[in-house]
Formats: structure tokens, C-alpha cells, sequence
């Protein structure tokens, strides 16, 4: 049980989810035993790999986006 | 000379306000992480494409008829209507989606890969592709919280409120879904370096 709660919160301060106080105790933690350090750092090069995935939407995706913004600001006045 | 970013708060009251440059920098800020989500949860540039013009559609309606009220919250606001969205869609479509190929997808952005290296490109379509395999060989329920946490920006409170689940069990899912990616990156020697 108390495995899977520190595995938790490891995953809440990879992302940065945990209130400022609670994230420096913890990091003090994983400082200190080697085993979490190894986790947080297979979860870092996981979150690399998924960073390598960015996709954009086409630019003429957002002009029809942002006339039809336009069009309805127009409406509106 | 300190390089002042103007928050999403700010440009929301802006662009209710009239200002339409603001909306212009809030798609500019976050088109990417919305459209990657959108992407990879229905695996389709062209739906994709779709999705995330009614997505934009319906965040403008809203805004404009005041009913706006999540602030401080931009991003995951739309990546929740976005998810919402892609829902409908194979709600009304009566499929789910599949892994797609790379084959035929890029048609639409023929132009602007002739404009980069090709063969860097490859390389990091290669890599890209790799990672998307990966996700989508996760089962459904971890792959959704993994892609709305990771590329949606959505906190796990959140995930775990609009997917109807404890966020005991969200965070349980996301740690399976890296648990697994991380597995098989190191049983097949994936190399994406």
C-alpha cells in the first residue's frame, strides 16, 4: 500500500501536480534512496519518448478557425 | 529586459472584450498539445483536422455568449470539449478508432516537408511513428489518461472527474500505461534516442 502511494506521488511530481511544499519534501526523499531515483528517471526517459510525438493542424485549419471568429464578432455588433 | 507572457486569463477577457489578436495567441500557444490529442486519440489527420475546427468552434460560441466560466483553466477546458468531441464522433460514426499506417497521411502537408530536410524528417517521422505504436498498443483505459495527462495538459483531478473514476485509479492507469511503454522500449531495444 505504501509502495503504490509513493509510486503516486512520484508520478504527481513528474508532473509537476504536487503543492510547492510537498514537491521539495519529496524531492528530498527521492535524493535519498536510490531505488526512486531510478524510477523517477525511467519515467523521465518515458516522458522524452513521448515528447518526441508533436503534431500541428493545418494552417488553413486555423484561418477558417479565426474568419469564423470574425464572422461572428460581426454578428454580434 | 524581462519578456512579460501575458496569461490565458488575460487573453480570454481580451478576446471576449473584442480583441481578436488574443485568440490568435491562445491557438498559437496551444494548438499543438490539443491538435497531438485529438490526433492520437482518433488516429486520423483528416478527422483530427475536423475535430479541432469544431473544437475551436465551439470555444468561440461559448465565449462569446459569456458562458465561459473556467478560469485560470484554459487548456484543459478545451482539451476536455476536444475529447468530448472525438467521442461524438465515433459516437455518430459507429466505429472506434484504429491504429492507421503512416501510409497516406501527410498529403495534406506535402508542401511543407519539401521544405525541411527530408531525411531528418524521416528519421523523426520514423521516431514519431514508433512512439505512436506504442501508445496505441496500451489498453484503451490507460492510453486515454496517459494522452489527456501527457499531451492535454489535464491535471489528474480532472482526468479522473470526467472519466468517472477515482484519481487512486487514474494515477493507478497512468503508471501501468509508462510501466508498459517503458517495458517494451527495453524488450524490443527500442531506440528513439
Amino acid at each position: 500500500m505504501e509502495q503504490t502511494s509513493t509510486q503516486q506521488k512520484l508520478l504527481l511530481y513528474a508532473y509537476n501536480e504536487l503543492p510547492a511544499r510537498e514537491m521539495l519534501e519529496f524531492r528530498k526523499l527521492i535524493d535519498s534512496n536510490s531505488q526512486l531515483r531510478s524510477d523517477l528517471d525511467n519515467l523521465r526517459m518515458v516522458q522524452a519518448r513521448l515528447d518526441t510525438i508533436q503534431e500541428s493542424p493545418h494552417p488553413t485549419n486555423i484561418q477558417i478557425v479565426l474568419e469564423e471568429s470574425r464572422n461572428s464578432q460581426l454578428e454580434i455588433h | 529586459m524581462k519578456n512579460h507572457v501575458i496569461s490565458d486569463r488575460e487573453l480570454v477577457k481580451q478576446y471576449i472584450q473584442g480583441n481578436e489578436a488574443c485568440l490568435e495567441m491562445l491557438i498559437t500557444r496551444h494548438k499543438n498539445k490539443i491538435f497531438t490529442t485529438i490526433i492520437l486519440i482518433v488516429n486520423d489527420t483528416y478527422i483530427a483536422e475536423d475535430i479541432f475546427q469544431e473544437t475551436f468552434i465551439k470555444v468561440i460560441r461559448t465565449l462569446r455568449s459569456g458562458k465561459y466560466n473556467e478560469e485560470g483553466k484554459f487548456l484543459p477546458w478545451i482539451v476536455r470539449i476536444a475529447r468530448n468531441m472525438s467521442i461524438d464522433h465515433f459516437r455518430r460514426s459507429k466505429r472506434m478508432p484504429t491504429v492507421k499506417s503512416s501510409d497516406g497521411e501527410d498529403i495534406f502537408r506535402t508542401f511543407e516537408i519539401s521544405e525541411e530536410n527530408r531525411e531528418d524528417r524521416y528519421i523523426s517521422d520514423q521516431k514519431e511513428q514508433t512512439v505512436r505504436e506504442l501508445i496505441n498498443l496500451l489498453p484503451a483505459e490507460q492510453k486515454e489518461v496517459l494522452v489527456l495527462r501527457h499531451y492535454g495538459n489535464m491535471s489528474f483531478k480532472d482526468i479522473a472527474e470526467i472519466t468517472g473514476v477515482s484519481i487512486n485509479t487514474a494515477l493507478g492507469r497512468m503508471r501501468y500505461a509508462l510501466n508498459n511503454m517503458r517495458k517494451i522500449i527495453s524488450e524490443k531495444s527500442i531506440s528513439l534516442q
